[in-house]
């Protein structure tokens, strides 16, 4: 069933000239940063986000507003904000879309953020990758400079703020905020061990908050809409408008803003479509490839932060994969743990030779020299690197394996007793 | 601008020096072509360190050239939603289409073809990163014809 909903986020999208200065202004552009400047206080900007319940939308789901009160008052260091826009995890690109489509709501989220936590300079860390979208958010940056948007007296306020945009380099791992924290410091993008978390000791060890592209978009139209609307959206703990990446096998593919709490079915069927030649739905994976499996007797799923915790998942960033009934699920996350094996940073052994054991584990099977226990030891090996490491990316990789083995269990077997996949010339796509 | 003054801009953004490397390791990388030897020797005199640590760093990190790497570079995204989507066919005809048996570098030294983590355009699955650019819904005729386009153009040079 399709809801009744109105995007906003995403709104002048199909327009070619939305990412310009002049359309954003056009368009009501920089009016909630001048007017939360002018008439807040930086603390009434903190309770007001708090109130709106708004969650990161960067995969952790954690309360903004809450993060931001993090900040020590009165430390005399310099506070930062940092904007994560190394959008990596698999399957999604809602926040290379954003800074295509609308950079300068994106600034104007940094300033209001920036002025809550009382951050006179900002950085934007962009994967290396996105070159062209660099340009783009490049060139917003300056006109924004140039318009008095940014810089000394911002809005012709008081408040100034400088953003400094930052080219990562090809690490996935740079995406967790620590790493993306190292990587600013000119370091390998390697995790660090929290507490202290970054609202106390972050960036050059000052206070720094760190937020995801499409938080600090949501930011700005919280201010722009209220709070009502806001909290009128979605359901009761996970509040607001949600861009879903949908890709795989699905009909149309794409970016969809629409509540949070959508029935899974609902996203796959009725706006994507269904599956590609009509084919049957073997699985769907929910939201960015550490987030699990579900069978397709299992997507009347709500897509929030607690129903997919309740499976044992995560949201992440809703970002939905569709896999047809031809995908070998064994290969699948073989693809999946060749993934984190490569992006391991290497700091901690449990997800360095973890990682490394399951990608090799799942090629011999996949291959046909499985044994019968592998898939106990593959569980094991999972269940081991969870909640021993320095940051998550080892629990990226241990909540797909057990999902998947556990919804796929007789295929997993069917490897190992029939030494081979029997889906081989379907699947094969990591050899 | 000049490389150097280039550097100095990137410096003098930052609160500490170290902060610039990556910056830094963009801007030689355009000045050699990839991050050489002497690359990293020069990143290491910018930023007041030694040449081991910036080798550390940028070993780090993929998207930077390596000296192996031909001067384009053709980056096949081989992850979950490119891979049920058709990237293997289409690395293999990429790399039939330019002779590569066993290596990943051309012999003329043009193109270097690669499988790539997750690039982070899925709903345009599969994607190719052509040098800067992205490819969605790559095929081989797109990328055949790419690859033409250099060729000619570098035979002019």
């Amino acid at each position: 069933m399709k809801v009744n909903y109105k995007p906003v986020l995403t709104r002048f999208f199909s327009d070619p000239n939305s990412h310009r200065l002049n359309f954003y202004l056009q368009n009501g552009g920089y009016k909630q940063a001048k007017r939360v400047l002018t008439e807040m206080k930086p603390e009434e900007v903190i309770d007001f986000i708090k109130k709106s319940n708004l969650r990161g939308r960067g995969g952790a789901g954690f309360s903004t507003g809450m993060k931001w009160s993090f900040i020590p008052k009165n430390l005399g260091k310099d506070i930062y904000l940092v904007c994560n826009a190394d959008e990596s995890e698999p399957g999604t690109f809602k926040d290379r879309i954003l800074i295509e489509n609308d950079p300068h709501a994106l600034i104007e989220g940094i300033i209001i953020a920036s002025y809550a936590i009382g951050a006179k300079k900002s950085f934007i860390y962009i994967r290396g990758e996105f070159v062209e979208q660099y340009k783009i958010l490049n060139n917003a940056i300056q006109e924004s400079y140039v318009s008095g948007y940014l810089g000394k007296n911002v809005c012709g306020t008081n408040y100034s703020l400088d953003i400094i945009l930052h080219r990562g380099a090809g690490a996935y791992i740079c995406g967790e905020e620590t790493a993306l924290l190292s990587s600013l410091e000119g370091k390998r993008g390697y995790p660090r061990i929290k507490p202290p978390f970054p609202a106390i000791k972050g960036l050059y060890e000052s206070p720094t908050i760190v937020n995801n592209v499409e938080t600090l978009v949501t930011v700005k139209h919280i201010f722009e809409n209220g709070i009502e609307w806001f909290t009128s959206i979605g359901t009761p703990k996970s509040p607001g408008p949600k861009l879903y990446c949908l890709s795989g096998h699905v009909k149309k593919p794409g970016l969809y803003e629409l509540p949070l709490g959508m029935q899974l079915k609902d996203l796959v069927f009725d706006y994507g479509g269904g599956v590609k030649n009509d084919l049957r739905v073997k699985g769907v994976i929910p939201g960015g490839s550490s987030s699990g499996v579900l069978k397709d007797d299992e997507l009347d799923i709500i897509m929030d932060f607690e129903s997919l915790m309740a499976k044992g998942m995560i949201l992440g960033t809703a970002s939905v994969i569709v896999l047809n009934e031809n995908v070998c699920m064994v290969d699948a996350l073989w693809n999946i743990a060749r993934f984190y094996h490569h992006e391991s940073c290497g700091q901690c052994t449990p997800c360095r030779e973890g990682s490394g054991w399951i990608e090799k584990l799942l090629e011999r099977i996949e291959r046909g020299h499985g044994t019968k226990d592998d898939l106990k030891i593959m569980s094991e090996i999972a269940k081991n690197m969870v909640g021993r490491t320095i940051c998550v990316l080892a629990d990226a990789l241990a909540i797909p394996v057990e999902h998947f083995v556990k919804r796929y269990f007789n295929e997993f077997e069917a490897h190992i007793l029939h030494k081979g996949c029997p889906n081989r010339q379907l699947a094969a796509s990591n050899t | 601008m000049t490389f150097d003054q280039r550097i100095k801009e990137a410096l003098d953004k930052y609160p500490t020096k170290n902060s610039a490397l990556l910056p830094i390791l963009y801007i030689l990388q355009e000045k050699y072509g990839t991050i050489s030897q002497i690359a990293i020797e020069e990143a290491a005199k910018w930023t007041d360190s030694s040449p081991a640590f910036v080798y550390g760093v940028f070993s780090f990190y993929t998207f930077y050239k390596r000296e192996d790497e031909g001067k384009y570079r053709i980056w096949v995204c081989s992850t979950i939603s490119c891979s049920v989507c058709g990237c293997k066919s289409l690395y293999e005809q990429i790399k039939n289409y330019l002779n590569l048996n066993g290596v990943t570098t051309t012999p003329d030294g043009l193109f270097t073809l690669k499988k790539a983590e997750c690039l982070g355009a899925c709903e345009i699955a599969p994607v190719v990163q052509f040098e800067d650019e992205y490819i969605g819904n790559a095929d081989i005729e797109t990328i055949k014809n790419k690859i033409e386009l250099i060729r000619t153009n570098e035979s002019k040079l």
